[in-house]
């Protein structure tokens, strides 16, 4: 596994990271977030666009909380993970695995992601995960990923790998 | 965050330490990011629901348990604290 590079945000927050001309000689592409959205939320959705566009992405998640494990198939649409927000306690950040197989195939992508979101006092939901598992309806390689979710705040990390 | 909404853009064709750039978003970027918003709410508010739906039947489950005859303490080993 090799890194590519590690980004951090910083202040004032940025509304989208995004990783261009990805290197096309690996097997998978791996992607730890360290993240807090700026929304007045305790969690908020985070999207992703691939080669510039939104389209063409569907997941199947699950939600576990407390004693409780729930979910929903399709509908998605680019939403690939959840990440903290604003109204979790001060300073808390969610971390968040996803993974892109095959990236540089000529087959449609599948992804997963898990998120785990901080045990936030002011949440009745403790602990929050989620995990999905999706694809990218499309043949050609990836070579650009953005991820939005609002307001990226300052200390929001980002590492990109790829796995040979 | 300036008026315009900004990204980062790591260019990984790059040398390391000239990869990163802060660019504002375009107009189609802003509008993407609002219906992004708008989807997020809506799942937001399908979560808070499904949340509600499963602590509703775990409780409707507790309580018929505990109409047979288990104690509480009963039941929620069942079912799980």
């Amino acid at each position: 596994m090799t890194l590519l590079e590690t980004i951090e945000v910083g202040s004032g927050g940025v509304a989208a990271v995004e990783f261009t001309d990805i290197p096309q000689d690996g097997l998978h592409l791996y992607i730890l977030l360290s993240a807090r959205s700026g929304l007045a939320q305790e969690n908020n959705g985070m999207s992703v666009e691939i080669n510039g566009s939104s389209a063409n992405s569907n997941a199947a998640r699950l939600l576990g909380y407390n004693t409780t494990v729930t979910g929903n198939v399709g509908g998605l649409g680019n939403n690939i993970s959840q990440i903290a927000a604003n109204s979790s306690n001060a300073g808390l950040f969610s971390s968040t695995v996803i993974v892109f197989s095959n990236y540089a195939s000529s087959r449609e992508k599948r992804y997963s992601s898990e998120s785990a979101i901080p045990n936030s006092t002011i949440s009745t939901y403790r602990p929050l995960t989620y995990i999905y598992n999706g694809v990218w309806e499309q043949t050609t390689a990836i070579t650009t990923i953005k991820f939005a979710s609002g307001t990226f705040m300052e200390h929001t990390t980002a590492s990109i790998y790829i796995i040979s | 965050m300036s008026e315009t909404p900004v990204k980062i853009v790591v260019d990984l064709s790059k040398p390391k330490g000239q990869r990163e750039s802060i660019i504002e978003l375009t107009q189609a970027e802003i509008e993407e990011r609002e219906v992004m918003a708008a989807k997020a709410e809506a799942q937001r508010l399908f979560d808070e629901q499904a949340k509600a739906d499963a602590d509703a039947t775990r409780q409707s489950g507790l309580d018929k348990l505990i109409a047979l005859g288990l104690t509480e303490a009963e039941a929620l080993a069942l079912v799980g604290a």
